[in-house]
Parts: C-alpha cells; structure tokens; sequence
C-alpha cells in the first residue's frame, strides 16, 4: 500500500490529468480531422475574385478541392467561359504594422536566413543573412552550388569579395525574413525563407511575377527600394519613398498608343510576358557534369499558356509600392511612377490591388473570413485618391444552390 | 585540402544511417541546424532513445525482475534511482551533444554544404538539451509507476511530451529553462515518491 | 518483504536485530539476497557482474568467488544472458557469499533446475554454511532441498507463521497414527494437536501433532485393537501439517524468544 503525502497526490493527480488531457487532446484532434476529412466534399468550394484585362471582377469558384473543377461567374452570376478570358495578377499590400508591444520577441536563426537564386549558368545560390539585432541589418552571400564554397557578397553598395561592413548592408529595421515579411520583397523567384534557394527546381520560378530573372527588389527600413541583380550582381536604388508597408511585382495591360490605332505603346527595353521565355531560352541551363542540376529539361515549362494570341492583350510588369497613405506603381525599366493617394478609411488596412490601367485600380479588401466564406470590398480607385465605384461581394464556402451572389 | 577536410569530417565516408540523422549527407540542400534534417530526425532519434531508456530504466527491470538485483544492496533506494537517472541523462545528453558538434563541424567546414554557418545556429539545437532529460524522466516514471492499466501508466509520459513541446518552442531561453526546471521538478518528485514508497 | 522490497499491511519483521521496512544500509551489507529466478543484469558478463555487485560492499572476499566460479567451471568472460539457470544460480551464490554476509536469505534458489546441479548447489550452500558462522534463510516448495540443508525450518500457512523450530523436532512432533477397530471406527475424535482425521471403515487414520500421554490416553479410550504410530519424513510431515485444519497446533521452539538475535552455524527455511 502506497503512503502518500497530500503534496504528493497532488502533484501525481496534476501529471496525470496533464497526460490524460494530452491523450484525449490528441484523439480528438485526429478524430475531428478525419472526420472532416471524410465529410462529402462534392459541394465544398473555394471563391475568389479574379479580374479581367478589361476590369471586369470575376467570381472564381474551386469545387470540392479539386482546381481543375473551377467555373467563372460574373457578379451577376453569368457563366463565363475561362478560355475567353485573360486575367491580371494582383499585388497584395500590408497594412502599416503596429506599434511595439509590451515585448518584443528576440530574431532567431529562422527569421535571418532567406535563399534565392540568380539561375545564371552555373547558379549561383544566395542566402540574405540578417543579424539578431531587433533593429537589423542584413546582406547577400552567394555560393557555388558545385564547389560549395562562397562567391562574395552583396550589400547596398555592391558586390564585394568579403562580407559587407554594417555600414554598406541593407537596413532592415525591424523586419525579419519570415513569410510575414516577405512583402518587402519582389522579385523573379520565390525568396525561400529560413533556407536556400532551389535552382534545381523550377516549381520555385513564378513567371507571372518575373521582371526580369535573378532580380529582386528589396524595401529597406528607410523606403529604399533596392533592385538586386544576383546574374550581374550589382545592386541600385530604384526609388526612395517615404512609409513603404510592402511592394510587390504585378502585370497591367500594356497602355494603348495616343494613336488610337489599337497597338498598345511601349519601350523597346520593357518586357513584355513571353519576353521571358525568350530569355530563358537563351539562358539555357545544360546538365552540369553529370550532376543533380537538370534543369535544360525543365525549360520547356516556361511555354507561356496556351491561350490565342489574338485574344491576349500584351502585360507589362510593375512594381507597385504600398505607403501608409498612398499605392506607388513604378515601371522599373523606365523609372517613371503613378500615384494613387489612399482614401482614409483603407490607411489602416491590408488589400491587394490590380492595375485595370494606368489611371486606375482595382482594389479587393478582406473584411471578414469564416470557415463558411468571407466578405469582400471590390472597388476602383483613381489618381485622386476617389473610390470611383464600389461593391461588397459575400463568397461561400460552400457551391451556391443559385449562383447569384449576394451583393450589396 | 577540401576533399580532405570533407573526409576527416566524415560526410562522404559515414554509411547513410550515421549520416542522415546527423544531417550529413551530399544531396542537402540545407543550413546546418537551421534548415536540414538534424533537427527533425535528431528529436525523432533522441526522443525515442530518450523515452526507451527511461523505460528501459524502470518498467524494464520490474519485469525482468532485476530489481531484485538491485535494490537489496547496501544502499539507499534515493542513491540507486539517482545514480540510474543520473547515468541516463548524462548518457542522452552526450549521444546528443555529440551529435551536435559533429553536425556542426561539419557545418564548419568549408566546401560540405555550401550555404552559411555560423556556430550560434546550434543554439536552436541546443534547446533540446533541456527537453530529452525531461522525456527521458517521464517515460521513466511512467515505468516506475504502478498503475492498472497502461493508459494511465503513460500518462506522465504524454504529460512530459506536452510539456517538451511548448519547452521547445517557447520563444524565449529564460522561459524554456524555468519551464523545464519545472518539469524536471514534478517527474522527479514523482520518481522520488514512487522509488522510496512502492513495492518491488 | 524480509528486505524492504514490499511493505507490509500489517505486523513487523526484523532482521539482524533491525525493523525490516527501515533497514539501513549497514545492516543490508550483513544480509545477502538470493532472489527467485536469479535475476541478473543480463548484458553483463560475469566478471563484469562481480565487479558492479563488489563495488556496494565494504567487505567483499574474491578469493570465495574465485573458488566458487572455479568449482562450477565458470569463465569470467561468459556472458549472464548465455548461461543456463543452473549457472545462473551458481553466479548468483557467488556473488550472494563474497561479502561474508551473516544471513544469506535465498528465495526458491533451487526452482527450475534440474537434480544434477540442484544438488550440486545445496552441497556449496552446506560447505558455505559449515564454512564460517552463517545464518541461510531459505525459502523453498522442493522440502527435499528443505531437509537437506535446514537445520530449523518455519511453516507460513494463510500467512501467519505457524511453526518455527528445529526440523528434526518438526519431523518428530508430527505423527500419523492408524487405529484398527473390530467393528466400524468412530464418525469423529477430537483431542488437543489433532491436525486431521480419516474414517477408512474399520480404521480411523489420525494426524497429531506432539504426541503426548494426553494424546495417548484419548485415543486408547475409543479401545482400539491395534494403535499403529507412522513416523514421517519432513515433506509427509508437511503435507500431513499444512493440508489439516487451520487449528493445528503451533509449533515453535523453546528458545523462540530469543533465537533471532542468536542465530548460529544453522541454515534455516
């Protein structure tokens, strides 16, 4: 017979109900998933609003998983064939982040590493590594994916053999290199936070958001928009802006001609989308010695999508800056900008905006999300910082018995 | 001088299964501690050694009946249990520290993985060092405790795991050595009660 | 129990003069344990075994254990988990003498061996006995292996002790006796130290304990043709003993009171 004192059967109580609530924790946790998991799926969805070269807000419906299964849908639930149509990509923004709270939580090493790659022939892998400061400062080291040793640095003032002195590397302030701060940055290739780059997978390569390859853009602490070119490794501030929140690369239609003659207008040195192709063509990457770098097989993937030329209107890349008050759309190759002052009510909030032209956006705010949908504000701004037209759309979760949304 | 160095480190001569828990091998494209396999399979491996020897340790010994080996000798049952523990701990705690330095040599050492390394990225591996102590002592109550059936009897062991967990990734070092103190504090005390008041 | 392993619901037992549940480590290095099974640490070898069990001792004859390994053809280097039980036991016997202890309780040494070694092993448990003064508390159900090394033995029936004495007196206090009758014998007897009673028809089989005059004379008063007395061995004495009625009569030793603190050159089980 077991002599215990009441501490003791107190603290063995505490350890057990700790253990037996972790079990059954656990069995709920797994029996709620797989009871999800199982439940009929035919009439799950997931809507969202994509928008039209033409400006024109689509309804986006996904069904039961699966994203071969889609229908668009305007927002008067007319069906609409998704081979007529061509889509712009949208530019998410943040919000101005908060004020400090009561503490601050110390930078670790998984919110100071982020890898890219320049895909030049051999890559060459980057890894932008900040320091553990609260208020950092970060720089760019590449390295020889073959001899595994490193090929220099990069730092705002350029390439260098040794690493940057604080002085010459970017000034991050109090961001991290984390997927939530991954919004000051852009560029041609997914940045792989808190690890390297993958330059023997192309999975990794996001054409739609591309300027131009192995380029980055990189929004320092002080509104410095920094382009990083990892091929020729040098490194020039694109713009200076005051309250950079986040930047982001989307497409526009290319603008028509004064003319009126239908052609659209542009620099010979703008790319347009196929463009990139063509440079990839020309940068083919051959198998390297027999090694695990195979990524001439894989360039045949950059064949643009499939859809009649006739029909596409041309796309040509921005940069679109997020400020406190204001959305700053930069045309990187000619260094030219529009600005869009922000109305007050969406100051303090995070959207993502796409360019119907170049006097006008489409904005689409979040304000609510629920497992059964969400709530969205679709509006149009112009250069005068007016809310032209606006339209709350709700989104379900679920496929509609009547496709006829609820607008408001 | 590096092929030699990648020798002496061990990465290219080590079989795979020394290798792949240790994060050593050739096709990784990873940041030694921060984005390889070590941390992964260092707490999958040393969890499970953690936890096997604790039982090891405890529900072993009662049913191979060495306890009755042991426990008749000239000595207090607290020294026998604290040696045993003691014993344990120090031999998970080397197995991983080891582990570790190796990893980390190898991150060290020019020309293995080709991405950067600094020796303060080790510190995320050296958390562990306060939660496989803490797994160890709760599979090792959990043998020790006699209960009558074997839900219950793992229930300090689902509690310590629960435990590890948030001890793992508190965000801060001060928290994580409080709360493991804490930890160790119950399931010694456990122990403790259980080594001195049971019948073997 | 004897050695703190498992703590009594109720009552108390002492060892060597010291309260059993708080033995302290002085006194347990006077005591060697032998338990059932032999339970070792396995992955040992033998002289691995020998030098972990030494290093709890003070006191630890090597020259014993030498000659113990010796005698049973023990190498050193034999692992524990590869030796038969027999061996096993030897090791164990071993290891349970080299620290000279003044008692040595061993649990069933003798269970699961075969009759080759366990005789080989009760004959070493004899020299060990007969070697210096010790006191072997020996537990057993093979009362063979009983009768050959105790000199005094102790009966738990139901869990209370019900004789402690010397066996030789054991043996002798139990009788079997058969009354002849002429005619059918009688339904029932009673008499003080009567264990039990069998009605065979014309015979009527009887067991006593310390059979006396008293007795004697009750059972000459039912006028038998013919009183045979059957002396018994220690295991019929046994058998006869612990399958009677709970009221058997108890059966400890004149010196009961003071033999635990002068305990001899005696094995006792």
């Amino acid at each position: 017979m077991l002599k215990s004192k009441l501490w003791q059967r107190w603290l063995m109580a505490l350890l057990l109900a700790l253990g037996l609530g972790t079990l059954w924790g656990l069995l709920i946790a797994i029996s709620g998933s797989a009871l999800f998991a199982l439940w009929p799926s035919d009439r799950k969805s997931f809507q969202f609003i994509e928008v039209t070269t033409n400006g024109q807000p689509l309804v986006h419906t996904n069904i039961g998983g699966n994203y071969l299964n889609k229908e668009f849908r305007t927002l008067d639930g007319e069906k609409i064939d998704p081979d007529e149509v061509q889509m712009l990509s949208a530019a998410a923004t943040t919000k101005p982040s908060l004020s400090p709270g009561l503490f601050t939580l110390p930078v670790t090493w998984h919110q100071r590493l982020a890898g890219m790659c320049d895909y030049a022939r051999p890559p060459v892998e980057w890894v932008m590594i900040r320091d553990a400061e609260l208020s950092g400062h970060a720089y760019l080291a590449g390295f020889d994916p073959i001899t595994k040793l490193p090929v220099g640095y990069l730092g705002h003032a350029g390439f260098r053999q040794s690493k940057p002195p604080i002085g010459e590397q970017f000034d991050l302030g109090k961001f991290r290199l984390t997927n939530t701060d991954k919004l000051r940055f852009a560029g041609a290739h997914r940045v792989n936070f808190s690890g390297r780059a993958y330059p023997d997978s192309v999975s990794d390569f996001n054409e739609k958001q591309s300027l131009s390859v192995g380029t980055i853009y990189l929004a320092d602490a002080h509104g410095s928009i920094h382009e990083i070119n990892l091929r020729t490794r040098k490194v020039r501030t694109l713009v200076q802006l005051s309250g950079v929140t986040s930047i982001a690369i989307t497409r526009m239609p290319r603008p028509r001609t004064s003319a009126g003659n239908g052609e659209d207008a542009g620099q010979e040195n703008e790319p347009i989308n196929g463009t990139l192709q063509l440079n990839l063509r020309a940068t083919q990457f051959p198998p390297l010695n027999g090694s695990q770098f195979t990524l001439a097989q894989h360039t045949t993937l950059f064949v643009p999508d499939d859809m009649p030329e006739v029909k596409k209107r041309k796309l040509v890349h921005r940069l679109v800056a997020r400020c406190v008050d204001r959305l700053v759309v930069i045309n990187p190759f000619e260094g030219t900008r529009k600005i869009f002052p922000l109305p007050e009510n969406l100051r303090n909030t995070g959207f993502s905006a796409r360019i119907i032209s170049e006097g006008e956006l489409f904005l689409e705010v979040e304000r609510g999300y629920w497992e059964q949908g969400k709530v969205l504000d679709l509006m149009l701004l112009n250069l005068t910082g007016e809310i032209t037209s606006k339209k709350t759309v709700r989104l379900s979760s679920y496929v509609p018995d009547d496709p006829s949304y609820d607008f408001t | 001088m590096a092929w030699a160095v990648g020798f002496v480190s061990g990465y290219r001569v080590l079989p795979n299964w020394i290798a792949y828990p240790l994060g050593i091998y050739e096709q990784s494209r990873n940041i030694p501690f921060i984005a390889s396999g070590f941390g992964y399979l260092s707490t999958i491996c040393m969890g499970a050694l953690a936890i096997s020897l604790g039982f090891k340790q405890s529900l072993w010994e009662d049913l191979r009946g060495t306890y009755y080996f042991l426990l008749h000798r000239p000595i207090s049952r607290r020294k026998i249990f604290a040696t045993k523990i003691a014993v344990g701990i120090s031999a998970i705690l080397a197995i991983y520290a080891i582990a570790i330095l190796v990893h980390g040599w190898w991150g060290a050492t020019p020309a293995t993985h080709g991405g950067p390394f600094e020796w303060s990225m080790s510190l995320v591996a050296w958390r562990y060092v306060l939660v496989f102590p803490l797994l160890y002592l709760g599979a090792f109550l959990s043998g020790l405790r006699p209960a009558l059936w074997y839900g219950t009897r793992f229930a300090p062991l689902l509690a310590a795991i629960l435990w590890s967990v948030f001890i793992a990734n508190v965000p801060f070092w001060s928290v994580a050595v409080v709360m493991a103190i804490v930890g160790y504090g119950f399931t010694l005390a456990g122990i403790i009660y259980f080594a001195t008041e049971r019948d073997f | 129990m004897l050695l703190g392993m498992v703590r009594p619901d109720s009552g108390s037992a002492e060892l060597l003069g010291e309260d059993v549940a708080e033995l302290q480590p002085e006194t347990r290095e006077r005591i060697a344990y032998i338990a059932e099974g032999h339970p070792m640490i396995n992955w040992m070898s033998i002289g691995e075994a020998v030098r972990f069990t030494r290093a709890f001792y003070s006191t630890w004859n090597n020259t014993l254990v030498e000659q113990i390994l010796d005698h049973f053809e023990l190498s050193r280097k034999q692992k524990l988990r590869r030796l038969s039980n027999g061996q096993r036991a030897q090791v164990s016997l071993a290891l349970a003498v080299a620290p000279e202890p003044e008692l040595l309780i061993l649990d069933d040494p003798t269970l699961g061996l075969d009759t080759v070694v366990r005789r080989d092993f009760l004959e070493s448990l004899i020299q060990i006995i007969h070697r210096k003064g010790r006191t072997i508390l020996f537990s057993s159900h093979i009362l063979g292996d009983v009768e050959r090394v105790a000199d005094r033995i102790g009966i738990m029936v139901g869990g209370v002790l019900r004789v402690d004495c010397p066996t030789d007196q054991f043996r002798e206090s139990v009788k079997k006796l058969v009354l002849d009758f002429s005619g059918p014998a009688p339904e029932s007897f009673e008499c003080p130290g009567l264990v039990n009673t069998w009605n065979q028809g014309s015979q009527l089989e009887l067991v006593l304990v310390g059979y006396n005059d008293q007795q004697r004379a009750a059972i000459e008063a039912l006028e038998p043709r013919n009183i045979e007395v059957i002396d018994l061995n220690l295991e019929e004495a046994f058998i006869e003993y612990t399958r009677g009625r709970k009221r058997s009569l108890p059966l400890f030793a004149q010196e009961q009171s003071h033999h635990d603190s002068s305990i001899g050159d005696q094995g006792a089980a």
